[in-house]
């Protein structure tokens, strides 16, 4: 069994507002192993960004954070005091925020905000600290280094933005990359480019990565297990394989039916009718149900357990009770179970 | 850099040219004169010797034709309704009243103004950002003239703490005579105090829930220096391109002030000029805060690309 670099378990995260209540996670579980990259895929709103700011303590003060863990390499993240948490953030486990240009700051020149990093963490100073800088610009394939360590963020494309952006999570060699989205803001060439190159650090600097995604193509593209989350919750979380050709959850089919057939990134994202649940009050039963063209009575009143059907396989679906009536997935999804049965069959041969 | 100072140097020529020549007319165009009060019981032959003496007696445009070239060596002639004063005394007796009463206004309101504005940003929501909303926008609603009456009334009038009227003069122009300039200075304060409070609080909160802000946190980056390195600097942007109008807004502006308090600045006697017709005394009192007005849109612009980056009002192919 690889061995676990962030666990959580039962996370909530409530915000309150003037107008009352929004219960944005409800019950997270989440292991990232070493060395693997963990695709989280949902909609907007459903929580993803909440999950990882609750994982580097960057929520702000109304939202209330409770979990049975949350913990990196075995220490307890809640109730850290800030300073220990400052030490962590950058050094161990490094984000890259969902769009690279209000992620910059405006005023600050490129190779400053790069080198704040070595500053705070290592004390770099001078010809040490510009060197760093420089070398990490260029590991991710950003030219003449010096001369756009001198920059400021609007004068950069946003292709080397990202990249920017991307150098400076690295650039104290973290153990942990979280990656908001990290391709959503830019278009089809360049969504490749930067799933190359995120690829490649992985590979140079032994990174564990949690991705965060709405959409399924760049997911196949680079996740070793994928977790499905839906209004503050995980759904489904499996190996790839799992998820593509063996996926249980009816969000989960929906997904996969959205993502268009050469599984290339498009614009458009989910065609799934109605919109998720209103997080203002805490839904009752399966939060999917009303979008859900196999709900189930039950789907209605009670929140479904979780039903484990392999070793990293897990499903939340009242589908899965032995007292569930028959159903048959749609046919394109019984054409992936197909698929799937015929590569288990041939890993057997 | 020398091409944009000599640009703006050029545009404040131009606009000097426009406003003087404008105001010429204007006063022109005005029944009666700066004479007309003293001369007007006068007999004929008399009214006609005073008028030839002052150069009245002339046509219009010639009128101008003198007074716009003599303005052009820096001479603005003495004032035809209050004998012996001219500019050079204007400056000298009068701009320092109203330098004064308008940088004590700035030094006590933009402070606390931004001490106000930090505060409601940090207590956002709470009753501290509330009262600290709804007084400053109650204060902006409110005219300084009626400040100033309202201050006058109960502090001066009713509780006597402090004078009614008049200004520190002589040795204490500069420094001293307090009590004279505390309720004048607050009436105008407190406009600054609004409006920085304000100013502040909004780009406080916008900085402070930005994503750049997350991102210094998510490096690792101690909350201290969050507030220094990424807060306080970008919020400081709005301000500090402020500062030169409050600056020349207060010193020119508080003609209102001046003329309850009846102090002796250049507001005060500008009002008082008008009334007289009193044209060279006008003329040179419309340069003068023409020239502060633009000089301190000069200075906006300097500092706008001191501190903020993303401003290039001049690139380098044009400047
Ligand atoms: N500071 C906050 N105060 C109140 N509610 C918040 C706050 N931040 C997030 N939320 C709410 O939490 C829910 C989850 O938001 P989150 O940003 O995690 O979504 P997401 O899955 O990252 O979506 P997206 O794909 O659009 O980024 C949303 O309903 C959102 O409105
Ligand atoms: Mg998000």
């Amino acid at each position: 069994m690889a061995e676990e670099i962030i666990r959580i378990r039962d996370l909530h995260v409530t915000f309150t507002e003037t107008s009352g209540h929004v219960y944005a996670v409800r019950g997270v579980d989440l292991t990232l192993n070493h060395g693997e990259t963990l695709a989280i895929v949902g909609e907007s709103g459903s929580g993803k960004s909440v999950t990882t700011k609750a994982l580097l303590g960057l929520l702000p003060t109304n939202a209330r954070v409770t979990a049975e863990t949350l913990s990196y390499q075995g220490q307890e993240l809640q109730q850290l005091r800030r300073r220990d948490y400052d030490q962590l953030r950058g050094r161990e486990l490094a984000l890259i925020f969902q769009d690279p240009l209000s992620a910059l700051n405006p005023t600050m020149r490129i190779g400053k905000q790069l080198g704040e990093v070595l500053v705070v963490h290592e004390h770099l100073k001078k010809a040490a600290l510009q060197a760093r800088v420089a070398a990490a610009l260029t590991s991710v394939g950003l030219g003449d280094a010096p001369e756009l360590a001198r920059k400021y963020p609007h004068e950069l494309s946003g292709g080397q933005r990202q990249r920017v952006v991307i150098a400076m999570a690295l650039i104290a060699h973290p153990q942990v990359l979280v990656a908001d989205e990290p391709t959503t803001a830019l278009d089809v060439t360049l969504q490749a480019q930067v799933l190359a190159l995120i690829k490649a650090q992985k590979t140079q600097q032994d990174l564990s990565i949690l991705f965060i995604t709405h959409d399924l193509g760049v997911v196949a593209n680079i996740a070793d297990r994928v977790a499905i989350m839906y209004a503050g919750q995980i759904v489904e979380c499996g190996t790839a394989e799992e998820i593509f050709y063996h996926p249980q959850h009816p969000y989960t089919w929906a997904l996969l039916e959205a993502v268009p057939d050469d599984s290339r990134a498009d614009e458009t994202l989910f065609s799934l009718p109605g919109t998720p649940p209103d997080l203002h009050q805490e839904p009752v039963g399966d939060a999917f149900a009303p979008r859900n063209p196999y709900a189930l009575g039950i789907d209605f009143r009670e929140a479904p357990p979780r039903t484990q059907l392999t070793a990293t396989h897990w499903v939340r679906s009242w589908l899965l009770d032995p007292q569930a009536p028959a159903y048959e997935p749609p046919a394109a999804i019984q054409a992936r179970w197909h698929e799937y049965a015929k590569m288990k069959e041939a890993a057997h041969d | 850099m020398v091409k944009v100072i000599v640009r703006r140097l050029v545009e404040l020529a131009v606009a000097l040219f426009l406003i003087t020549s404008a105001t010429f007319f204007l006063l022109a165009a005005i029944p009666g004169d700066a004479l007309s009060a003293q001369t007007d019981n006068l007999p004929e032959a008399a009214r006609q010797r005073v008028y030839a003496q002052s150069g009245l007696n002339k046509p219009v445009l010639e009128r101008y034709a003198t007074t716009m070239t003599s303005m052009l060596h820096g001479n603005f002639g003495e004032s035809i309704a209050d004998p012996g004063m001219t500019m050079s005394k204007v400056v000298h007796e009068k701009l320092p009243v109203s330098l004064r009463l308008g940088l004590q206004q700035v030094l006590l309101g933009i402070p606390l103004g931004l001490f106000f504005g930090i505060l409601a940003a940090i207590y956002k929501n709470t009753w501290i950002d509330h009262t600290v909303t709804v007084l400053s926008l109650l204060l902006m609603s409110v005219p300084s003239l009626v400040l100033g009456l309202l201050l006058q009334s109960y502090f001066g009038g009713k509780l006597g703490w402090f004078p009614i009227l008049g200004w520190p003069e002589g040795s204490q122009l500069w420094f001293g005579g307090w009590a004279l300039t505390i309720l004048p200075t607050v009436a105008g304060a407190l406009t600054h105090v609004a409006t920085y409070a304000r100013l502040l609080k909004n780009s406080m909160l916008d900085i402070l829930g930005s994503d750049y802000v997350q991102t210094a946190r998510a490096k690792g980056v101690p909350e201290y220096r969050v507030v220094t390195h990424h807060i306080v600097r970008n919020a400081a942007i709005p301000v500090i391109t402020r500062l030169p109008m409050t600056v020349a807004f207060s010193i020119t502006g508080s003609v209102f002030i001046e003329s309850i308090f009846v102090i002796p600045g250049i507001g005060q006697y500008f009002v008082q000029a008008l009334n007289n017709r009193d044209v060279p005394i006008v003329m040179g009192e419309t340069v003068m805060l023409a020239a502060l007005y633009i000089g301190s849109l000069f200075l906006t612009d300097l500092l706008y690309m001191a501190v903020d980056p993303r401003i290039k009002l001049y690139d380098r192919k044009e400047g």
